[in-house]
């Protein structure tokens, strides 16, 4: 093939790349986007509820933060008919018999629902059950929502009550969907709706109205496991007010339950209208809350990771075929995506009113954050070394994998809460973003060192960075111009395992005092929050063996003869190492840092 | 390939070790092959790998496949080696472990040597040897600090109260007595002679007390209300508040507050004899983590003489026979694996240990185990034995998914000889006269009687039969009847019609804190004034009236008609009743038991039933008699509780670990479980009930002496005792809505004493010193950290509601060589950063000028050429 040919292939190539990384981008939009739902449903206008604040545990939110925050105690990760969660939130407060039959609850086990399934089957089989059928069993099966009616038949109950007292394998999924029933009551959702600010003058501490007390009044007191808990100043607010308040949302009620949405839709805007003047001075900022309902409603910007994606073909394909067309794109790719992850973190750290570091949905995607701020900074360092683009490439495959992550792991919940009293300390700043983003390069270190592998498995020689590793390879990129200028066929010998072997050192060997200092940090904060600076608490541990892959790699590298080898294995090891500290003992293993 | 970037590859290596050659001449002899192999980085990579595996077994176990099918997750097993009975080690001691210091010490012996044997000191390899000399230093200090470390927690109570009470004391006078303030406790002192008692009671605690009077008002304060029952005269509440003791004041329960009754001529006590202040509630100990021990006390005396119990295992269960316990579910033979732990008062200088010379073993371990008393066969000549039946019931309507209620019914005890809410019940006859008397009440009747103006009143007795009420009628009907479906009947000559909502055999309920076995009969009148339910006991004075619908006789609501009677007279059976006894055999072949019944059309039927025997009771529904026990004693062992019904955090924390204990030895041994008690204290009143039980079990010794003894934590003294000056939730946004999400913090402010009896009051102590999350106070060599609060919670069984904020949970613990090691890891991250970014740099310069000085001499050498 000549040059041209080749020059068009490659253009084709990356054509088709582009085309698929937008159909997918496409085909997830569709997924996301707010479907017409009936007519109801398309017509009604939430947006300026969305926008108003809601008072829960500690936090003034946007209502639809709220109500998915809410939304994924009952359904889990899934929407209740395809419909947003802001509208179905109201719905099964303003018309709870819909949802007497609908799949709404989601059970998290798949063992729990084959078996719940298969205690139905019998039943839907004899046409006991009026409107369940096969296939509504086998939708459960696979998406996990069933309906409360059906939660509720006798050959479910047995089930329930022996998952109930095995403590260790099934009572808190049991737990989990009697919280969703609970939740789901009508009467909790309208008390929990605290959406009116407490009159001026109030206390810092005392909770917002709710709609229910709107209605109803103050509840009383149920003494004293209660005593800690501030009334409702619903009888200190102003009668007017209160009457307007009550009056358009009873209005606003009636017509969803008549559906009909220009009257839902004009008492809604009515009462949105009139909540920040009962307190302006209590009221968030409007603009804030608009960009946590935007934030929230562009899905925490988590399909970034389709941005890395394109940028990681795109540079691998430079990596693979020196194109500089692609790693021009590439990098483009990478920068695009590494605004919008920016984009993504400060709107996340504006609505939050805290750096994004304190749970494991911002951990994760903070820590990549960081990997792409150190990449550009090395990139920079490197643009006229052999090993450009490497750090780009390595930060966008960890950030990619990532958010992607972030976007299909339930486990990772993008809601904003308060932090665990705890971790309301400086130290917090301090250690966790320094793990965090050693984290993040032992991951791009990795994404090298498989490169390595891969070149070695196509036939690559037992090559390594010489000297002092990476360090000396970035030195030496500084001279690379006089070097070029006096004999440019020597600076263009150093192979491709070289480089990959250098960019993996360069990582590796930054992780490698980040990790440790991150860790004496996290002493220093221990000792004087627990007071003992190490307690052998798994995740310590296992940080500290994610230390111990690199010193054996450090020294392994020391007497080795096939160093870049090596280094690449335990760079993946180290990484294994890492990515165990994090979702294994986090998930699995219980232990003081549960929460991080 | 060449890699011309580094024109000197035989002279580089990489950082941070810049390993050379052994430099120095080596010694000769034996120490030479020694020193060469802790001198090798070979050595080092195997002890790091091994460190590996030791950490990674140590802190996350192994898992490892059972089945062939890797892919699914039920063929994995994921195991704790450390929990292993061999080894019975927290993570902890896993970690400090004889192996787990060697390899720790031959790390840095390897590191040392290794160090000063291959690396030349200079600038460029400084940043080696500042890692290394880190490691060793960190290593150094944590020899301090892990052999010397103590940890452990305390509660400090936030006050107590001092009762003044008035003609307690000697000559009549008054007596001072301490309370703590805790949701619940009592003290009950006796007065002078012959006039009864006090009585002091917590009635409620309110941590947020909002001061309502004068200049305060808005104020907010802790508030105790006390219950004073005095020995004459009616009981009133005392309400104290903290820090006001100008507006403590009394409330007649029923009338209000004592000044606004006219009696009490505006004054705001009912007695003013009686005097109650608070105090503060000083703790003086903290109890070690990870400890075992045995408490010991004379009974009668106050305090413990403790007694650590060392290798006492965590994770198994350990017994030598299998009468000890009884078995989970599942286990006809429970594992025997006998335990042996000397707690002998040898190795303990406590002369006045009760149990000084009494041999003292821990016999047996239980890892979560709850007392249950169960019935077995009495052996010949036990004192008090008594006819016990075993049921189980199943209801295959469930599917294969049901599984089987249990029961054990004791026939001469009217609180046990019924279950399943009175719907089976158990009689045992001894006679054939009672057998005859049994069959010839075996309805439940009721009585009504309706006086009539001007005639003789209406009597009406109604035969009941239980399985024909009302409620079960309505239930019958399905989900859409109400109880308005069912007819009332006319009681003939009157206006007033009734009818039988439910009838109840031997309910056992609680009165005032006493079970009290009851029958009873639901019945709904409809009389021209109204509609009301009656419960009509068997005993008439527990009667009571409601409204219709009403769930149970919680109040008394008057009855719209007050003319009706009803009595009640309880039949001998409930719907299904086991009979059995010798008035059962008085014929040769007679079933060992007999089962009555009623049809479905309400038909009395009886039929024999064997144990074992499986009887269908309704078409899905099926009784089994497991086990007929003629003569039965009551035994409670340890039963232990299947690993799949622990609550984790309770096994985790040891709340229901016990332990078996043997006193004396040969023949006059005596073995006795003990339960955990996570906070040893001197008496029930000192500890809430929600943060530990307190259980002390009384054992007689040979000669009579009865000591108490208590399984729980080492105790250790505090440098000074420490208060509780008061505690601030500080909340977010909104205030406390129950989640800890909407906490901010939690602050204790401590004040210690300052050591000198003769300051009395608030000078005895130091002054108010914050404690909060984050926020530790040093004190006297120890660290004390916020560990955990007094959280408002529920009523629960055993454990009475609280508004909280009544105590807080400190963390105690020295931290000696924690700046060593802070040193050390300073010192190694200093030498990481010189050893990658500097000393490239370094070398790179030292390259250039060579290169530089080369390329000088080579112009020159050519200039001096060329001249």
């Amino acid at each position: 093939m000549n040059s041209a040919g080749k020059a068009l292939g490659q253009w084709l190539l990356g054509a088709a790349i582009v085309t698929a990384v937008a159909a997918l981008a496409v085909a997830m939009l569709l997924r996301s986007s707010r479907p017409g739902g009936g007519g109801f449903a398309a017509e009604i206008d939430l947006a300026p509820l969305d926008r108003s604040a809601v008072h829960t545990d500690g936090r003034i939110k946007s209502f639809d933060s709220f109500a998915a925050d809410t939304l994924s105690h009952i359904a889990g990760p899934r929407r209740v008919g395809g419909l947003p969660k802001d509208f179905t939130y109201l719905d099964m407060l303003l018309r709870p018999e819909r949802y007497d039959d609908a799949d709404a609850v989601y059970v998290k086990n798949r063992t729990m629902r084959a078996d719940i399934a298969e205690a139905l089957r019998a039943s839907v089989l004899a046409g006991e059950l009026e409107g369940v059928t096969k296939d509504r069993l086998a939708a459960f099966e696979k998406q996990g929502l069933i309906s409360r009616r059906l939660l509720m038949r006798p050959e479910v109950t047995p089930l329930m009550n022996r998952w109930a007292g095995d403590l260790i394998r099934t009572a808190k999924f049991v737990d989990q969907i009697e919280g969703a029933l609970a939740t789901m009551r009508p009467e909790s959702l309208a008390a929990d709706l605290r959406i009116v600010p407490p009159p001026p003058g109030s206390p810092p501490n005392v909770p917002w109205i709710s709609v229910r007390e709107l209605a109803e009044g103050a509840p009383a007191k149920v003494a004293p496991a209660a005593a800690l808990r501030s009334a409702s100043p619903i009888d200190r607010l102003d009668a007017a007010v209160r009457e307007r308040l009550a009056s358009d949302w009873a209005r606003f009620a009636t017509a969803w339950q008549a559906e009909n949405a220009a009257e839902a839709n004009a008492a809604l805007a009515s009462f949105a209208a009139a909540l920040p003047a009962v307190n302006a001075e209590a009221y968030p900022n409007q603009s804030r809350l608009g960009l946590e309902s935007q934030y929230f409603k562009l899905g925490s910007l988590t399909w970034v990771w389709l941005c890395y994606l394109l940028s990681v073909v795109f540079l691998l394909m430079s990596v693979a075929f020196r194109w500089d067309a692609a790693r021009r794109i590439g990098m483009g790719a990478f920068t695009a995506s590494f605004l919008l992850h920016t984009a993504s973190l400060g709107l996340r750290w504006y609505v939050s009113g805290r750096w994004p570091n304190a749970n494991m949905f911002e951990a994760v995607t903070t820590s990549v954050w960081f990997g792409a701020v150190l990449a550009i900074v090395i990139e920079a360092l490197a643009r006229r070394s052999p090993m450009r683009n490497l750090f780009a490439l390595g930060a966008a495959a960890a950030s990619m994998a990532a958010l992607m992550s972030a976007h299909f792991l339930p486990q990772l919940d993008s809601n904003i809460r308060n932090v665990m009293p705890v971790l309301n300390d400086l130290w917090l700043y301090i250690h966790t973003n320094v793990i965090i983003a050693s984290y993040a390069l032992i991951a791009m270190a990795a994404v090298t060192a498989g490169l390595y592998l891969v070149w070695r498995l196509l036939g690559g020689g037992p090559d390594h960075a010489r000297g002092g590793g990476g360090t000396e390879m970035l030195l030496d990129a500084a001279l690379t111009d006089a070097r070029m200028a006096s004999d440019p066929a020597s600076a263009r010998r150093v192979s491709a395992g070289a480089v990959f072997d250098g960019a993996t050192l360069v990582m590796m060997q930054l992780s490698f005092v980040m990790l440790w200092a991150g860790i004496v940090m996290g002493a220093i904060w221990a000792d004087h929050s627990w007071g003992r600076p190490w307690g052998w608490d798994p995740k310590e541990v296992f940080a500290l063996n994610t230390f111990i892959v690199y010193i054996v790699l450090i020294h392994v590298r020391l007497r080795a003869k096939d160093k870049g080898l090596w280094t690449a294995w335990l760079a993946v090891i180290g990484c294994g190492v890492m990515l165990f500290n994090w979702i294994v003992i986090n998930f699995v293993i219980a232990g003081l840092h549960s929460y991080a | 390939m060449t890699d011309l970037h580094h024109p000197e590859p035989s002279s580089v290596t990489p950082p941070p070790s810049a390993v050379g050659p052994i430099r120095r001449r080596p010694p000769q002899g034996v120490v030479r092959p020694i020193l060469d192999l802790f001198s090798s980085v070979r050595l080092g990579v195997v002890l790091m790998v091994v460190l590996f595996v030791y950490c990674t077994i140590g802190s996350a176990g192994l898992l490892y496949p059972v089945g062939a099918n890797i892919f699914d997750a039920g063929s994995w097993v994921h195991a704790m080696p450390r929990q292993w009975r061999p080894f019975e080690l927290t993570e902890f001691e896993w970690f400090h472990t004889a192996f787990f210091n060697a390899l720790c010490l031959l790390i840095c012996v390897n590191l040392t040597v290794a160090t000063i044997r291959r690396i030349p000191l200079t600038v460029l390899s400084a940043g080696v040897w500042m890692i290394h000399s880190g490691i060793i230093i960190l290593a150094a200090g944590s020899v301090i600090y892990f052999s010397t470390k103590v940890e452990g927690d305390t509660v400090v109570v936030r006050r107590q109260l001092f009762i003044d009470v008035p003609g307690a004391g000697p000559g009549g006078g008054a007596k001072t007595v301490g309370l703590v303030v805790l949701p619940g406790n009592a003290v009950d002192v006796p007065a002078a002679a012959g006039t009864g008692g006090w009585r002091f009671e917590i009635a409620s605690v309110q941590p947020e007390y909002e001061l309502r009077s004068g200049d305060d008002a808005g104020k907010k304060t802790y508030a105790v209300q006390v219950l004073v029952e005095p020995p004459i005269g009616a009981r009133f509440i005392r309400q104290v508040l903290d820090g006001y003791p100008q507006y403590t004041e009394d409330v007649l329960p029923g009338e209000g507050r004592v000044k606004k009754i006219d009696r009490f001529g505006g004054k705001s006590l009912v007695d003013e004899s009686v005097r109650i202040d608070l105090g503060y509630q000083p703790q003086d100990s903290f109890w070690v983590k990870d400890s075992a021990a045995l408490h010991v006390r004379t009974q009668g005396e106050r305090l413990w003489h403790q007694r650590p119990i060392r290798g006492l295992p965590r994770y198994n269960d350990y017994i030598d026979r299998q009468q000890a316990i009884w078995p989970p579910a599942g286990y006809d033979d429970y594992p025997l694996q006998p335990l042996s732990i000397d707690v002998s008062a040898a190795a303990n200088s406590d002369a006045a240990d009760p149990l000084a010379g009494v041999p003292v073993r821990v016999t047996g371990f239980l890892r979560y185990a709850a007392v249950q008393p169960r019935f077995e066969p009495a052996p010949d000549g036990a004192p008090v034995t008594r006819p016990v039946a075993e049921v189980s019931i199943r209801d295959a309507s469930h599917g294969a998914a049901a599984s089987a209620h249990r029961a054990t019914l004791v026939a001469d005890d009217p609180a046990r000889r019924a279950a399943f809410d009175g719907s089976l019940l158990f009689r045992w006859v001894r006679t054939a006269d009672e057998l005859r008397e049994f069959e010839g009440s075996t309805e439940p009747v009721l009585t009504l009687d309706v006086p009539r103006d001007g005639a003789e009143p209406v009597r009406r007795e109604i035969r009941i039969d239980p399985t024909r009420t009302a409620r079960l009628a309505s239930a019958a009907q399905g989900d859409q009847a109400d109880d308005r479906s069912v007819p009332f009947s006319q009681i003939e000559g009157t206006d007033v019609s009734f009818r039988v909502w439910d009838v109840v055999t031997d309910l056992t309920v609680e009165v005032q804190g006493e079970p009290v076995t009851v029958s009873l009969a639901t019945v709904d009148f409809k009389t021209p004034a109204g509609v009301f339910r009656r419960w009509v006991f068997d005993d008439p004075s527990r009667t009571r009236d409601g409204k219709p619908g009403d769930t149970g006789p919680t109040r008394d609501s008057p009855a719209p008609d007050p003319r009706v009677r009803a009595t009640f007279r309880p039949g001998s059976l409930a719907p299904a009743t086991i009979v059995a006894g010798p008035g059962l055999n008085a014929e040769p072949g007679s079933p060992a038991a007999k089962l009555w019944t009623r049809s479905p059309r309400g038909v009395l039927m009886s039929r024999a039933i064997r144990p074992g025997e499986r009887v269908a009771l309704a078409p899905e529904v099926s009784l089994t008699l497991d086990r007929l026990i003629p003569r039965a004693a009551e035994v409670s062992r340890p039963m232990v509780v299947p690993p799949s019904q622990r609550d984790r955090d309770a096994d985790v924390a040891q709340t229901f670990a016990m332990i078996e204990v043997e006193l004396g030895s040969g023949d006059a041994a005596q073995r006795v479980w003990l339960p955990f008690h996570r906070y040893s204290v001197e008496d029930a009143t000192l500890i809430d009930p929600g943060m530990s039980r307190f259980e002390p079990r009384p054992v007689a010794l040979p000669g009579g002496r009865v000591v108490e003894l208590m399984f729980g934590r080492e105790r250790k003294r505090l440098p000074a005792p420490v208060v509780l000056h008061d505690f601030e939730l500080a909340t977010e946004v909104g205030g406390f809505t129950g989640s800890t999400l909407s906490i901010r913090d939690w602050t204790s402010r401590v004040r210690f004493w300052k050591g000198d009896p003769a300051r009395r009051g608030a000078d005895a102590w130091t002054a108010p010193e914050p404690i909060s999350v984050n926020n530790p106070l040093s004190r006297q060599g120890l660290w004390f950290f916020q560990a955990y609060w007094d959280a408002p919670r529920p009523e629960r069984p055993g454990v009475p509601a609280s508004a909280g904020l009544n105590f807080t949970g400190l963390g105690v613990g020295n931290r000696e060589g924690v700046h060593l090691q802070l040193f050390g890891c300073v010192l190694s991250v200093a030498g990481m950063i010189y050893a990658f970014y500097v000393k490239p740099i370094i070398r790179r310069r030292r390259i250039e000028r060579v290169r530089a000085s080369v390329a000088a001499a080579v112009a020159q050498d050519r200039g001096e050429v060329i001249r």
